[in-house]
């Protein structure tokens, strides 16, 4: 695996929302659905009914995406519209967990943080 | 050197033989030789049974009768130079004393030798006999006429019915078709394809024969064959006589069995494709009555049975039965205007891209509703639909899919019971795939395989109902199985240390897990003492349900 241009320690979010738009499951736990329902004034079966959907492996809840993969959730000024209550797997980016591949996508992972964070 | 006649006696099918030139030598000068050749000098030709015989140059020894049809004899016969068996046809008899069947003899020799195919029976040599009959002699085809296999299925020979499988069938259809194809771009018509003149050899070869009927017809490709035209003698008059009915009348199509000879062309060859493909599929031919007169009288209006009411037991696939009735279509304008395109949908069908129907679904429409018998399928060719189920919990959704992926098939598959709802979430074009056409393509598969895709069938339904407690209504079983783990027997535990635990591992809302025990202590597997703590009260009812999966309620 080629090392990645920006260890995580450099890593500041330019918060263009890409990661936000990739296709894939994003696992929600039972808490993070109660935690998503109250953000939004759901109750959890309103969410769960309304925002997510079974995993492939059919062993637990994922979040629903738009037709291209993107995140419900995200606003159109690439903010998180559940920020506060947003699931771990989110929170967890770039830090936690991350493949090669995002690299491209990211620019925050491309080029290394000069020290100042993004306004 | 004198020739001398195969047999002395009157010959049976089958009887005639062929005398080597060694032989013919030592009888050379036999009396009976001496009078045939009195009688060839007097007429032309050789009489019924001087068939093969030997003399300066002739190359073939050891005949023996294959077939006799109305255009000549054909034998088996070894090529003495090159050392191999041989088909050899030769127009002997009455129809070497009619100069129009002599003439229509070396057609069918000629057009057949141009037709160099690979399911066009080669031919070799073409000449006269030493005794000045016509002959031609071609690949022996090691192999059994398509009837006889038909006729073996029908009688439900089951060897036969695992070799020649509809699938087999369609094969050797489309090498016919191939044949024909070719022979239109040649200019050539056959107008008596049928699966008696349909050889089948041992090694899976397809020969078609006979083309004793073929004529060519104007076309573009007409030069091709400009080579043997102007040596070739006319067809007239036999051919060409007007009412004269040229053909088998079981396939006959209307216009050959209303004698209008004239309108016979390529058209007509689509016909008797179709008419074959009929029998290849039902096992019956098109046309069956008590009497030839009845049978053509039936084919001239096209008097015919579907072919998936003619054979219901052999489940033609709609496609199918489609295909041969376009090109049996008794208008000819209404037939494939060409054998390529009728090969084309032979080949989408054998490919399983058969064009299906069609169908669209407005947004909030339900395609198929959960518990309904299924059997049918969606590939969704537009839009998008979700896969959901209604659990006691509420609403579920299991997917959402879009362009390209299939919805419906397992129940379809399995002919089971629809498992989810399926519901077009914006305005959606899919493509029915019908129960029948999964069938129809698993009948395709090598057995192993079918039972592969049968056993995957299986196993992901299995996987489908196993889905985690969370998504369905009772988890106690999980929570019963989590208790025996973590707690000893004759230990006791704080109600919320359990509890927390329980959920982590089971990643189950606390609530649930905490409804579950309270299950479990009203149903007195487990004990709750008065400061909360939670002990096992009734150890074997616990181990049944954790291992034995024995639900207590």
């Amino acid at each position: 695996m080629q090392p990645m241009s920006a260890e995580p320690t450099t890593f500041a979010c330019r918060q263009c929302g890409n990661c936000c738009r990739w296709p894939g499951e994003v696992r929600v736990s039972p808490e993070e659905i109660r935690a998503a329902a109250g953000r939004l004034g759901l109750t959890e079966e309103a969410f769960i009914a309304r925002h997510t959907q079974v995993t492939r492996d059919r062993q637990g809840l994922t979040l629903v995406e738009d037709a291209g993969g993107a995140c419900r959730f995200l606003t159109p000024e690439n903010r998180c519209a559940i920020q506060s209550a947003k699931p771990r797997q989110c929170r967890e980016f770039p830090h936690q967990w991350r493949a090669p591949e995002h690299e491209h996508l990211c620019a925050g992972l491309r080029e290394p943080h000069s020290g100042k964070e993004p306004a | 050197m004198e020739q001398l006649p195969s047999s002395q006696h009157s010959p049976k099918p089958g009887s005639a033989t062929l005398v080597t030139p060694s032989a013919a030598a030592a009888a050379s000068s036999s009396r009976l030789g001496r009078i045939y050749s009195g009688i060839r000098r007097l007429t032309g030709i050789a009489p019924d049974n001087a068939a093969i015989t030997s003399g300066d140059g002739w190359r073939y020894g050891a005949a023996r009768e294959i077939n006799r049809g109305g255009m000549g004899t054909i034998y088996r016969v070894r090529d003495l130079s090159l050392e191999r068996d041989l088909a050899l046809k030769a127009a002997l008899g009455a129809v070497a004393r009619d100069p129009a069947h002599a003439a229509a003899f070396i057609r069918e020799a000629r057009i057949t030798a141009r037709l160099e195919h690979p399911n066009i029976v080669p031919v070799h040599d073409f000449g006269q006999t030493p005794d000045g009959a016509w002959y031609y002699t071609m690949k022996l085809v090691d192999g059994e006429p398509m009837t006889r296999i038909l006729s073996r299925l029908l009688a439900g020979n089951i060897e036969t019915a695992q070799k020649f499988d509809s699938y087999q069938r369609l094969l050797i259809f489309h090498k016919v078709c191939s044949a024909i194809a070719f022979a239109h771009a040649h200019g050539v018509i056959h107008r008596d394809i049928k699966p008696e003149n349909i050889m089948v050899g041992a090694f899976g070869e397809v020969l078609l024969m006979d083309w004793g009927l073929a004529k060519r017809v104007d076309g573009n490709a007409e030069a091709e064959l400009a080579m043997v035209e102007g040596r070739e003698p006319p067809e007239a008059p036999l051919a060409t006589y007007a009412g004269f009915i040229k053909g088998t009348p079981s396939y006959m199509s209307p216009e050959q069995a209303q004698g209008r000879n004239s309108e016979v062309d390529r058209q007509t060859d689509i016909f008797l494709l179709g008419a074959t493909l009929y029998h290849f599929m039902t096992l019956h031919p098109p046309y069956s009555a008590n009497t030839a007169v009845e049978v053509v009288e039936k084919a001239a209006v096209a008097d015919l049975t579907p072919p998936a009411q003619c054979n219901p037991h052999e489940q033609i696939p709609d496609e199918i039965c489609r295909i041969i009735l376009r090109a049996m279509a008794p208008d000819k304008a209404a037939r494939y205007p060409d054998v390529p395109e009728l090969i084309a949908d032979i080949d989408q069908f054998l490919a399983g891209r058969t064009p299906g129907v069609r169908r669209i679904f407005r947004a909030g429409e339900l395609l198929m509703h959960e518990g309904e018998l299924g059997d049918e399928g969606y590939l969704i060719l537009s839009g998008r639909v979700e896969v959901s189920r209604t659990t006691p919990e509420g609403f579920l959704r299991l997917g959402i899919v879009g362009p390209g992926e299939i919805v419906g098939e397992m129940a379809a598959l399995t002919a089971e019971a629809r498992s989810a709802d399926v519901t077009a979430l914006e305005d959606t074009e899919a493509e029915v795939i019908s129960a029948a056409a999964i069938q129809a393509e698993m009948r395709k598969i090598s057995p192993w395989m079918g039972k592969l895709v049968g056993s995957l069938t299986v196993r992901l339904r299995q996987a489908n109902e196993k889905m985690h407690p969370l998504l369905f209504s009772d988890c106690i079983m999980q929570v019963a199985r989590q208790v025996r783990l973590i707690l000893p027997s004759g230990m006791s535990t704080e109600l919320d240390v359990l509890v927390a635990e329980i959920a982590r591992s089971l990643a189950l809302p606390y609530d649930r897990v905490a409804s579950a025990i309270d299950r479990l202590v009203d149903a007195q597997i487990l004990q709750r003492q008065p400061d909360n703590a939670i002990s096992i009260r009734d150890q074997s009812r616990l181990l049944m349900m954790a291992r034995w999966k024995v639900h207590p309620l």
